[in-house]
């Protein structure tokens, strides 16, 4: 049973994980990106539509 | 002229480094006029200057006066360095004299800007200033460019110093992108990457510099956005009044909102100055994965820890060797070197005394570790060895490490609770 599980298991990542990290290897850097701008567009307009200014504290080693 | 071009500027928007829109237009402006001139030229290294000063003007708390102060330390240290680099000097004697008055001005300066305490006695004592500026003179930036002053100094006393140019110096002291907080780069790292800048295509730098820079911008808009109302500084109820499950967790949200915050600004320092063609050095590798105090620190602000050693940690090494009753003790002599240099950096932090014993907490944090270490190194069970050697370990150092490291908050948080806290832990 046990076997027969991992075999199924091996056959899942091989066939459908297995492209699924290719494309990670291969875009990766530009998904991060993707997803980073995304989020701070979000966060952007979010801050925009409370009036601006509110939420983001200054950076703390500013003052050294 | 400069009076002229300082008026035009305080008229237009103010901004913090890399947080405003005005930053980020007048960062546009400067990377197009900087690299649109022709290659390898003093042109180029005047016009990256004038950018440094606009951009200076630009903050708002910098004005003609803090201008004319960096003015005097570029012309002090650029002084200092020829006298130090040219022939006329050879007496060692005189050239050691030269380089110990150039530090101890350097650092006289950043007392004077850093500890309101020295600048109230110096004022209040002073004809020049009278009774009326008794308020805190704050001259932003001074803790890097004395750092990266020093240094020039130091290296230009050992001749290490490749080549003298003004331009180069007062780039290298004034290069914004680096100027509030850093990363503390080398004299001769800038000049060769201005040389080597001065070459490179933009198209090779655009990339990698605009890709950091979104990095940096995702830390500081989003992920601490995200973390900071959980830090401890923002919970309202009294710290001696909370449970210790809600002061780790708060100790944790600040010491991971510490982290993207500050190796946010790197990323953001480093980017763009990777878009002017310049190179700054790394300040961070993943600390909080590392598995000891000590391992840590030499992955935090590295640029700054890397000054320390240099400059503070190995020179009082070399001294407490040269001691006959400390040669024997090499664990003592680093121990010893370890607490003061820490000492010092929690000092250089800031004025109160919560920097001193945060300084002093991780000093002697670090020295316990290298007693566990040579410790480590005597054991010869097999167990033991096994463990040391497995991921378990591993886990466990940094679990260890990084709770080390949030408990040190306390002291920049409210020093004063500390025992309360402790106390509320046992």
């Amino acid at each position: 049973m046990h076997g027969r599980l991992w075999q199924w298991f091996s056959a899942f990542s091989k066939q459908t994980m297995e492209p699924i990290y290719q494309i990670f290897r291969t875009h990766g850097r530009l998904m991060l990106i993707a997803f980073e701008v995304f989020w701070i567009a979000i966060f952007l307009l979010d801050r925009a539509s409370s009036g601006g200014g509110g939420g983001v504290p200054d950076f703390v080693y500013v003052n050294f | 002229m400069l009076e002229t071009i300082s008026n035009l500027v305080q008229r237009l928007p103010s901004t913090e480094f890399f947080s405003g829109a005005p930053f980020w237009a007048y960062f546009v402006l400067v990377v197009i006029g900087i690299r649109l001139l022709p290659v390898r030229s003093a042109a180029r290294d005047a016009a990256l200057l004038f950018a440094n000063v606009l951009m200076l003007l630009a903050l708002p708390r910098f004005n003609g006066t803090a201008l004319a102060m960096y003015a005097g330390l570029v012309a002090f240290t650029y002084g200092v360095g020829y006298a130090l680099l040219g022939n006329s000097v050879k007496n060692d004697r005189a050239r050691v004299g030269i380089a110990v008055v150039g530090i101890v001005a350097v650092l006289f300066v950043l007392a004077v800007f850093k500890y309101r305490l020295l600048q109230s006695l110096l004022v209040r004592n002073s004809a020049i200033f009278g009774q009326g500026a008794l308020s805190f003179i704050f001259l932003i930036g001074i803790s890097y460019s004395s750092f990266k002053a020093i240094h020039f100094i130091i290296e230009a006393y050992k001749r290490k110093i490749k080549g003298l140019r003004f331009l180069d110096l007062a780039n290298y002291l004034l290069f914004f992108p680096s100027f509030v907080s850093g990363p503390i780069n080398r004299y001769n790292d800038f000049q060769q990457s201005s040389q080597a800048a001065n070459n490179a295509s933009f198209r090779a730098d655009a990339l990698p510099g605009l890709e950091r820079i979104v990095h940096g911008l995702f830390k500081k808009f989003v992920i601490t956005v995200i973390l900071f109302p959980h830090t401890i500084v923002q919970l309202k109820t009294p710290l001696a009044a909370l449970a210790p499950w809600q002061i780790m967790l708060g100790l944790y949200a600040y010491a991971l909102y510490f982290y993207f915050d500050f190796s946010g600004y790197t990323d953001l320092a480093i980017g763009s100055a990777r878009l002017l063609g310049f190179n700054l050095p790394e300040n961070f590798n993943l600390p909080f994965l590392k598995k000891n105090i000590q391992q840590l620190w030499a992955n935090w602000h590295m640029s700054l820890t890397g000054w320390l050693t240099d400059y503070v940690y190995w020179p009082l090494v070399r001294k407490m060797r040269s001691m006959d009753f400390l040669r024997q003790h090499p664990l003592v002599i680093s121990n010893v070197a370890i607490i003061i240099t820490f000492f010092l950096c929690g000092a250089w932090h800031g004025e109160s005394v919560n920097f001193i014993f945060w300084g002093l907490y991780h000093g002697i944090g670090i020295a316990i570790v290298n007693i566990y270490q040579k410790w480590k190194r005597q054991v010869r069970n097999g167990i033991a060895l096994k463990y040391f050697a497995s991921r378990l370990s591993y886990a466990v150092g940094v679990f260890l490490t990084f709770n080390f490291f949030a408990m040190g908050l306390l002291f920049l948080v409210d020093a004063r609770q500390v025992v309360a806290v402790v106390q509320r832990f046992f």
